[in-house]
C-alpha cells in the first residue's frame, strides 16, 4: 500500500509542477484534477482523501470555499464510487470520469460567464486525458515490477 | 501493519483538515514556492511611475480645476495567492475588514489601478484584477477627459468610445467611475479601431506591468 500511494503522490507532485509551469505560461491544463480522478481508481478511500486533501490545501486561493474547491475535494470521491458500480475497465472508466469531471468543473466554474472558451476547454480535455495515460501507464509499470 | 498505515493516514487526514481551515497561508506559501514567482517590480517600476505622472499632467490640463480635489489614504499589502484556474483572475492580498478594508475600494500598484476588492475576510481581501472578464469601470483618455468604458479580460479594451473623439496611441486611460478614487492611471492606448456595430471606437491597451509578478499593492482605505 505504501509503495502504491508514495507513487501516486509522486506523480501528483509532478502534476503540480507541470500545472503551475503551463499556468505561469498562461496555459491552463487542469492536471492535478483528471490525476486524482485517475487516483480514483488506484487507491483505497482513506489514501485518496488524504490526497485530495493535500491538492485542496495547496490549490485554495482563498480562506473560504468555492465551487471549484469542492469539485477538485468531492468530484474523485464521486469516480470512485462510480467504478465500485460499474466495474469496467480502469482506463476506460477513468477517460470517462475526466470527461465528466473536467466538464461538469468547467460548467460549475463558468456560472458567472466567465467560460474560457471552447478551444480552451478541449485544450485542456486532451491534455488531461494524456497525462492520465501517462498515470495509467506508469503506475502500471510499477504494480508489476 | 495496514492498520498502522491506515492510522498514519488518518493522522494526516486530520493535519491536513486542521491546516485548510485554520492556516491556510502555508498552502499558499507551497503554491507560491511550486510556481517559482519571481519579483518583476524593479524591471517595471518606472515605466509605471511614469504612465502615473502622465495621469497626473492629463488630470491637471483638462479637469482636476473643475473638481474637488481629493487623496484618499491606501494601506500596503502583500499578494498572499492568485486564483490558479482560467476563469477569473483574482489575487488574495493579505489585510482585511481588521486592518480597514472594504468591498469595491481600488488597489493600485505603483500608482497604477489594478483592481478592486471583491470579498474581504478578517486578515485578508480577494481582489478581482482589471484582467477578470467581468470587471468593468467608466474611464476617461487623454488631457480631454474622452468618457469611455474599460471592459476586462485576458486583453482588455476601451469601448464606447465616441466616434468624434480624437484619441491616439499613447493617450492615458484613467479611472472615472463611482467608489474609487478620480484620477487612477490605468493604461495606454495601444491602436484604434472601430466598433463592430460601427457606433463607437475601440482601444486595445498597453500595460507596464505583469500582474502575476506583482507582490506588493496598495489599497484604498
Amino acid at each position: 500500500m505504501r509503495v502504491r500511494l508514495l507513487t501516486c503522490l509522486a506523480i501528483l507532485g509532478i502534476a503540480f509542477i507541470v500545472e503551475f509551469f503551463l499556468s505561469g505560461a498562461g496555459i491552463y491544463i487542469n492536471v492535478v484534477f483528471a490525476t486524482l480522478i485517475s487516483m480514483a481508481f488506484v487507491l483505497d478511500p482513506w489514501e485518496l482523501l488524504f490526497a485530495t486533501l493535500a491538492s485542496v490545501f495547496i490549490l485554495n486561493w482563498q480562506p473560504a470555499a468555492s465551487p471549484e474547491i469542492f469539485m477538485i475535494g468531492l468530484f474523485p470521491f464521486v469516480a470512485y464510487f462510480f467504478q465500485a458500480i460499474f466495474r469496467w475497465q480502469k482506463w476506460t472508466m477513468s477517460t470517462l470520469a475526466i470527461l465528466v469531471g473536467l466538464s461538469c468543473f468547467y460548467a460549475l466554474a463558468s456560472m458567472g460567464g466567465t467560460f474560457p472558451g471552447t478551444r480552451p476547454f478541449l485544450l485542456d480535455l486532451v491534455a488531461v486525458e494524456l497525462f492520465a495515460a501517462i498515470f495509467f501507464l506508469s503506475h502500471n509499470q510499477w504494480e508489476n515490477t | 501493519m495496514k492498520r498502522r498505515n491506515q492510522w498514519f493516514l488518518i493522522t494526516c487526514i486530520a493535519i491536513f483538515i486542521i491546516l485548510i481551515f485554520i492556516t491556510p497561508s502555508y498552502g499558499w506559501q507551497i503554491r507560491n514556492w511550486l510556481e517559482g514567482r519571481k519579483n518583476g517590480e524593479s524591471e517595471t517600476a518606472l515605466t509605471a511611475e511614469n504612465e502615473a505622472l502622465k495621469a497626473q499632467l492629463a488630470q491637471l490640463q483638462g479637469i482636476a480645476a473643475q473638481l474637488p480635489t481629493s487623496s484618499a489614504d491606501y494601506l500596503r499589502a502583500m499578494v498572499y495567492s492568485r486564483y490558479p484556474f482560467n476563469f477569473k483572475n483574482e489575487i488574495l492580498v493579505n489585510i482585511g475588514s481588521s486592518e480597514g478594508v472594504s468591498n469595491n475600494k481600488a488597489v493600485i500598484f505603483r500608482g497604477v489601478l489594478i483592481g478592486t476588492v471583491r470579498d474581504v475576510f478578517d486578515h485578508s481581501s480577494l481582489v478581482t484584477t482589471i484582467f477578470d472578464n467581468s470587471f468593468k469601470l467608466p474611464v476617461r483618455i487623454g488631457s480631454h477627459g474622452y468618457d469611455a468604458l474599460f471592459l476586462g479580460g485576458s486583453s482588455p479594451i476601451v469601448a464606447s468610445i465616441s466616434k468624434t473623439a480624437n484619441i491616439s496611441p499613447g493617450d492615458i486611460v484613467y479611472s472615472a467611475g463611482a467608489g474609487i478614487e478620480y484620477g487612477l492611471p490605468i493604461a495606454l492606448i495601444a491602436t484604434t479601431s472601430t466598433s463592430k456595430d460601427d457606433l463607437f471606437q475601440e482601444a486595445s491597451l498597453n500595460f507596464a506591468y505583469d500582474i502575476n509578478s506583482i507582490q506588493t499593492v496598495l489599497v484604498e482605505k
